[in-house]
């Protein structure tokens, strides 16, 4: 079976390869011979964000994006990071190799294969339908954005008109990293799922006059864990973050409504637990979200309402101890601690200066529990080449609820960033 | 008799004389002129390579490289236009598309690619007012202003570096054009050979002098359909006193150009 699959996706390589180039076409200067980008970036961050308790960490890294146009239809595309994570010791400098693929294009047809970062959902921070890019919530940068890293993938689609189908083939799998560390009295052991090669997701997507929508499906691992509690060896109790399979079908648009620009996206993922029956365990799920951004003043004032269900939903605290504790913290790991949750996520945001102060403040607020994080931002470029951050996460909330659970990894950073 | 036959001799005479004019010399409606304006601009497709200068009020200069491609919608004159920024670090990537759709009850389309977010983004188009990627042009300078959105007065007729001009008065139709394209009035210096702006002067919502357009370094692009090109445009806000000047090293008009460059799916096939 892979074996029939690697060589159909060789054929298919080869003969987009050869397909006929556009001769008597011309492209705008897209593809130029070499491209290369470089970011270095030197960082104060206040505490880290792992509940570690580890605080006034110095970071520098190395981010470096490469392009290669092959030819007028073909490149390759190499990005990666190098930098330390926590004090300066030899254990904490790591890197990442983000992307390295290679893309062929010939007339509708596009075949990317490589590493790479494929990117879903047209909500404004939080997307329901991105379950295909990995993303290291313990990295200290400014942008979300930088925390994502791709997986190996194959991907062919097909382009009439205004719409595409793509299929993508997933045969790595990488999972998130979560704010969690292992301490004095727990450790954490990550458990690779037993048939990565078998993930895969369609998306067919409509981009053109009037409104952008997509369907998209998933079928593969969850990134984000379930916990399990293993046999105890030795002092520490061990936790297993298992990944399940999952199935989510979603769907998002955005189209301009007078002057608000609208966006909706929403998912249902089903887990392997859809009766509700493992504490440990996700259940299947609805996650939505719906909102509109518009222009008041010079001020970006965008605000979406955020929707989630959880099917066959049962309270973890008619547990018995110590699973209980464990179930809890899934549960609020993966926010499933309540069988409806509503929230709020707003952004205001603001540029001074043709475009040299960017400032921005974005909230999340959950009602029930009345749980929020607040993410103010401040950019200022000195010049073209140097730019320096200043920001802060500050989660703030009872300790039964998500964002009261991270209370202790809020955090305040001032970074440096020179890019050429 | 004869008196009335010389009458009409030199009525036929006058009239014959009159049509043999160029029309730039005809009586034009301030309407006609910002009609034939907007037509000057629009190129069949081109493509071009630009720098633009960010000069701030005490001097300081940011300076972006881009190139640019654009193609008339097939048999409309609705621009599509595609810029791509190619320096410096911080916006290297970043591709703007703009789709004008002059259909009635039809906005225009904007989408930007920002390569760190890896998403196309769909942008809200009625905010022509917004400032285009941090320049002193705002999107509505870029993409123009559709004719009839705006009430036409010829203020004057002047000579302006070298040229004569009309002076055309553009006000705001409704308050929603208004709002949106952030100018409560418009001047231009529209010369009366080839009907090409040579300096817009553009007032904020309250009346008071906001920004000056200068087009200069007019070249003839496209021989043929007598189209011209300014190779250098100059914005400066006069409030905050920065300003911007984007001048093309390169443009070419060209009918080569593949119509699926103006499409989303090529920023993303892009990146």
């Amino acid at each position: 079976m892979r074996a029939r699959m690697q060589f159909a996706l060789a054929v298919l390589c080869l003969a987009l390869w050869n397909a006929p180039v556009f001769a008597a076409e011309e492209t705008p200067g897209f593809i130029h011979d070499v491209e290369s980008s470089t970011s270095l970036r030197s960082a104060y961050w206040s505490d880290s964000r792992i509940q570690d308790d580890r605080r006034n960490l110095w970071i520098l890294g190395l981010w470096e994006r490469f392009q290669l146009g092959i030819s007028n239809n073909s490149k390759l595309v190499m990005d990666g990071r190098l930098g330390n994570r926590g004090p300066w010791q030899p254990d904490n400098v790591s890197g990442d190799l983000r992307e390295a693929f290679l893309a062929l294009t010939a007339g509708p047809w596009d075949l990317s294969a490589g590493r790479q970062m494929i990117v879903w959902g047209k909500a404004d921070g939080i997307n329901p339908t991105d379950n295909l890019a990995v993303r290291d919530f313990s990295l200290l940068t400014p942008e979300d954005a930088d925390q994502k890293s791709g997986v190996i993938s194959a991907k062919l689609a097909y382009t009439i008109e205004n719409c595409r189908i793509s299929a993508y083939w997933l045969p790595e799998f990488r999972p998130n990293k979560l704010p969690i560390s292992d301490t004095d009295t727990t450790c954490y052991i990550e458990a690779a799922p037993e048939h990565p090669l078998e993930q895969w997701a369609v998306r067919f997507d409509s981009l053109g006059e009037g409104a952008d929508w997509s369907i998209s499906y998933y079928n593969g691992y969850d990134k984000n864990p379930d916990f399990s509690l293993w046999p105890v060896n030795g002092p520490q109790l061990q936790i297993g973050l298992d990944h399940h399979r999952i199935r989510v079908l979603g769907a998002d648009t955005a189209f301009n409504l007078d002057r608000f620009g609208v966006r909706a996206e929403a998912a249902y993922t089903w887990t392997e637990d859809p009766q509700g029956i493992d504490p440990f365990m996700k259940n299947s799920f609805f996650y939505g979200i719906m909102g509109a951004d518009r222009t008041f003043a010079d001020f970006n004032v965008n605000a979406q309402v955020i929707f989630r269900y959880i099917d066959h939903f049962a309270d973890s605290g008619a547990l018995a101890e110590p699973i209980q504790s464990l179930a809890r913290q899934a549960a609020l790991s993966n926010n499933q601690f309540d069988e409806t949750q509503l929230g709020l996520f707003g952004r205001i945001g603001r540029t001074w200066w043709n475009d040299t102060l960017e400032t921005e403040v974005a909230m999340l607020y959950w009602f029930r529990h009345n749980d929020y994080l607040v993410r103010p931002k401040i950019k200022y470029a000195w010049t073209d080449t140097l730019k320096t951050i200043f920001g802060s996460d500050q989660y703030r909330g009872p300790e039964n609820s998500a964002y009261g659970n991270l209370k202790n990894i809020s955090t305040t950073y001032l970074e440096m960033q020179l890019g050429f | 008799m004869k008196f009335k036959l010389i009458t009409l001799f030199l009525f036929a005479a006058a009239y014959a004389f009159l049509i043999s004019l160029p029309a730039s010399a005809q009586t034009l409606t301030a309407r006609e002129i910002a009609e034939k304006n907007y037509l000057a601009g629009k190129i069949s497709a081109s493509i071009s390579e630009a720098t633009f200068r960010l000069i701030s009020a005490n001097g300081q200069e940011r300076i972006r490289k881009t190139s640019g491609t654009s193609k008339l919608k097939s048999g409309s004159l609705d621009n599509r236009s595609l810029v791509t920024f190619l320096t410096p670090a911080d916006v290297k990537g970043t591709m703007i598309l703009t789709i004008e759709n002059s259909e009635p009850g039809k906005n225009d389309d904007i989408w930007i690619y920002l390569p760190a977010l890896k998403k196309i983004r769909r942008l809200i188009s009625s905010n022509k007012k917004d400032s285009f990627v941090g320049t002193d042009f705002s999107y509505g300078d870029v993409i123009g202003y559709k004719v009839d959105e705006w009430k036409h007065t010829i203020v004057r007729e002047e000579l302006f570096a070298g040229n004569e001009c009309y002076v055309l008065e553009s006000l705001p139709a409704n308050d929603q054009i208004k709002d949106d394209s952030g100018y409560s009035k418009r001047l231009s210096w529209i010369r009366k050979d080839n009907f090409t702006a040579l300096k817009a002067e553009l007032f904020d919502l309250n009346g008071s002098p906001l920004k000056t357009i200068r087009l200069s370094n007019h070249q003839q692009v496209d021989a043929a359909n007598h189209k011209w090109a300014a190779f250098t445009l100059e914005a400066e806000n006069i409030q905050t006193m920065h300003k911007t000047i984007i001048e093309f090293s390169h443009y070419e008009v060209s009918q080569k150009i593949r119509d699926d460059v103006f499409t989303p799916r090529f920023l993303e096939s892009a990146r």
